[in-house]
């Protein structure tokens, strides 16, 4: 028999090489099945926790962004960049129906809208309130924003003399379909700015705030009347998706332009969302501290009890660094499964919500007077099962590190002698 | 060091502590191996005989004194080093067979072979061949806990020997096994020994393993009372 000793070169290659060692471990961690399924059930319980709760977070986020953005806002606008500090008649954008039309032929737009803003006097027999008189195109508006299916009376805007009106303006001004109004401002080059129309309807939004100064007339009328010409103070536009907002082409929109995703026009809401998300956050951070700890605690018993066994594995040539990759690839077995169980149970039951939603009825009129729909729907956070799993898959191999590199200080003749 | 000495051990010293007590497990030992030989390490419990084994093994580290094996010295290697020497070089036999439990026969025996860099298909052939001709060969895929004691110590000496050591370190083989299972391990590792070279050092309290081995060393209280070949004492 030869006695020539392996070459160096075989030896790296096969410790870089471990299927027999990832069968072993992977077999390891079906010696104690009770244990494995408990310490993995703790696994899938985080990630099914991270799922879950993001899901209905991010369902119901949707909603609420895409309701706050849908009345008036929008996804994103194209506006002066002067505009957002002061929101004068002479900020404008010069040149709007072709940017409209350019932004229009980006695939991620669903829907553009040119709009135009002034503050103006508004009357209707004796009564007077200041108003913001909108300038809109009234078939653009109706894909864009939800006003126009709100019309509680009359219709939307039709002919080129038809105003709508907010609610509460019109009961401010006495107003009724069919009245006539007249909108007295400043032009932008400082003449007097003037328009009289007939009320075609009346918009009821259910917030007061809103209602109270809502007043919009078709664009080129407010174009004529407020001396604008072919300038406009804000394209609207909707996206296919929130998250298609930034993937807008905004190229060659120059510097008087800005484009101003629905973050920067309702920070308000992006703050809520991120808060909201940072607590949550919060939360699967002490759950992943506690799922780590019960790992934690697996490790130290499994190498406990297998101590002679890794005295055996030190004394036929293993090395030390390779029985703590051994435990390494336990881990991540066990990191395997946990994560595995956790994203079946949870996407499966977050598909299976989504068809149906949750019913909200203590909520429910409530939120239907805000025209939001009183069910929850889910929406399965891809980004979340990324963060669950990789989390978990760092999180477990890191708990199960600490204990396993005991073996690296373990003298085999005492691991050979343990009675554990 | 002779070519044909494959153990040197000079001035051995081991002093353990026992809950502050030490105790002198071994004394100052001069011991050499030479190639091919068969050895067994006799003696009382507590003479010694493990300790010496386990410090010609590297599992062990000396208070004093030097190994040195095949001409490599002990007390030069880290750990991982030690490791390495015991994989290419040195095969052990444990008492208690000391199988990965969690792997068939035959993989047990692959797994020292993979550990080697053996590339699969010659391990596999290596392990099967080996397995049979221990003749064990038809229990190949079964689990250690499948097998009986005497079984599981043939595997283990195929585990041992499949690398083709110079060396074999077998600890109380026969501890755990009836007589005539001991005797068959013991013609086993005498084919092993005079047919492939490999060196054998055994520690045991068996008379039968005494009695295969061409040299009986005897230790007492950590010191070589006596070293017998082929019918001579020296001492």
């Amino acid at each position: 028999m030869p006695t020539d000793a392996v070459s160096v070169g075989h030896l790296s290659e096969a410790r870089k090489s471990p299927p027999l060692l990832a069968a072993i471990a992977w077999r390891n961690l079906w010696r104690n099945t009770r244990r494995t399924w408990l310490t993995s059930g703790g696994v899938a319980f985080a990630v099914f926790l991270v799922v879950i709760a993001r899901s209905f977070q991010d369902g119901s986020f949707d909603v609420m962004i895409d309701n706050a953005t849908g009345m008036l806002t929008g996804h994103a606008q194209i506006q002066n960049v002067a505009f957002a500090d002061d929101p004068s008649l002479r900020n404008t954008v010069a040149d709007a129906s072709r940017i409209a039309r350019r932004i229009a032929g980006d695939p991620n737009v669903a829907a553009v809208a040119q709009r135009g803003l002034a503050f103006a006097l508004v009357s209707v027999g004796e009564r007077s309130f200041g108003a913001q008189v909108m300038g809109v195109e009234p078939d653009a508006e109706r894909v864009i924003s939800t006003l126009p299916a709100l019309v509680r009376e009359g219709t939307y805007l039709e002919k080129a003399d038809d105003v709508v009106i907010g609610a509460a303006l019109a009961r401010n001004l006495g107003a009724h379909v069919g009245d006539e109004i007249v909108v007295l401002g400043t032009a932008k080059d400082g003449s007097i700015a003037a328009f009289a129309g007939d009320i075609a309807g009346i918009i009821d939004t259910g917030i007061a705030e809103v209602e109270r100064g809502l007043l919009q007339i078709p664009l080129p009328q407010f174009q004529a009347a407020f001396g604008l010409g072919d300038e406009a103070h804000a394209i609207v536009v909707r996206v296919h998706g929130l998250d298609a907002v930034d993937a807008v082409n905004t190229d060659g929109l120059g510097d008087e332009l800005d484009y101003l995703p629905w973050q920067r026009l309702m920070p308000e809401i992006d703050q809520t969302v991120e808060l909201k998300r940072v607590g949550t956050r919060v939360i699967f951070g002490l759950v992943t501290l506690l799922v780590t700890f019960s790992v934690f605690n697996t490790f130290i018993m499994l190498v406990y009890e297998r101590v002679r066994e890794f005295g055996m594995l030190l004394a036929v040539g293993m090395r030390p660094r390779a029985i703590v990759a051994m435990l390494e690839l336990e881990a991540v077995w066990l990191a395997v499964v946990g994560v595995g169980l956790g994203l079946l149970v949870s996407t499966a039951l977050v598909l299976a919500v989504a068809q149906v939603g949750i019913p909200l009825p203590d909520v429910g009129e409530v939120l239907r007077q805000y025209h939001l729909p009183d069910r929850i729907f889910p929406s399965l956070s891809t980004s979340a099962m990324v963060e669950g799993a990789v989390l978990m898959c760092i999180a477990v191999p890191l708990a199960g590190l600490l204990p396993a590199l005991r073996i690296v200080r373990l003298a085999p003749v005492t691991a050979l002698r343990s009675d554990a | 060091m002779a070519d044909d000495v494959v153990v040197v051990c000079r001035q051995l010293s081991r002093i353990y502590d026992d809950d502050g007590v030490p105790v002198n497990a071994l004394d100052g030992v001069d011991f050499d191996v030479t190639r091919g030989d068969f050895v067994s390490l006799a003696g009382p419990s507590g003479s010694g005989k493990s300790t010496l084994l386990n410090l010609i093994g590297g599992l062990d580290e000396p208070t004093s004194g030097n190994v040195v094996v095949d001409g490599t010295n002990l007390a030069d290697l880290d750990q991982s080093q030690r490791s390495d020497l015991r994989l290419n070089k040195i095969g052990f036999v444990f008492q208690s067979y000391n199988l990965i439990p969690v792997l068939t026969a035959r993989e047990n025996v692959e797994f020292i072979m993979q550990l080697q860099g053996v590339h699969a298909a010659e391990r596999h052939r290596r392990a099967i061949d080996m397995l049979s001709s221990l003749g064990i060969g038809d229990l190949g895929d079964r689990r250690p806990g499948e097998l009986s004691g005497g079984q599981q110590q043939r595997v283990a000496v195929a585990r041992a020997i499949v690398t083709h050591p110079v060396l074999l370190l077998a600890d109380e083989p026969s501890a755990n096994l009836d007589s005539k299972t001991t005797e068959g391990l013991l013609d086993l590792l005498r084919t092993i020994n005079r047919e492939h070279g490999v060196t054998i050092i055994t520690a045991t309290h068996d008379p039968m393993v005494m009695s295969y081995a061409r040299r009986r060393v005897h230790l007492k209280d950590g010191r070589i009372e006596s070293d017998e070949r082929a019918g001579a004492l020296t001492v």
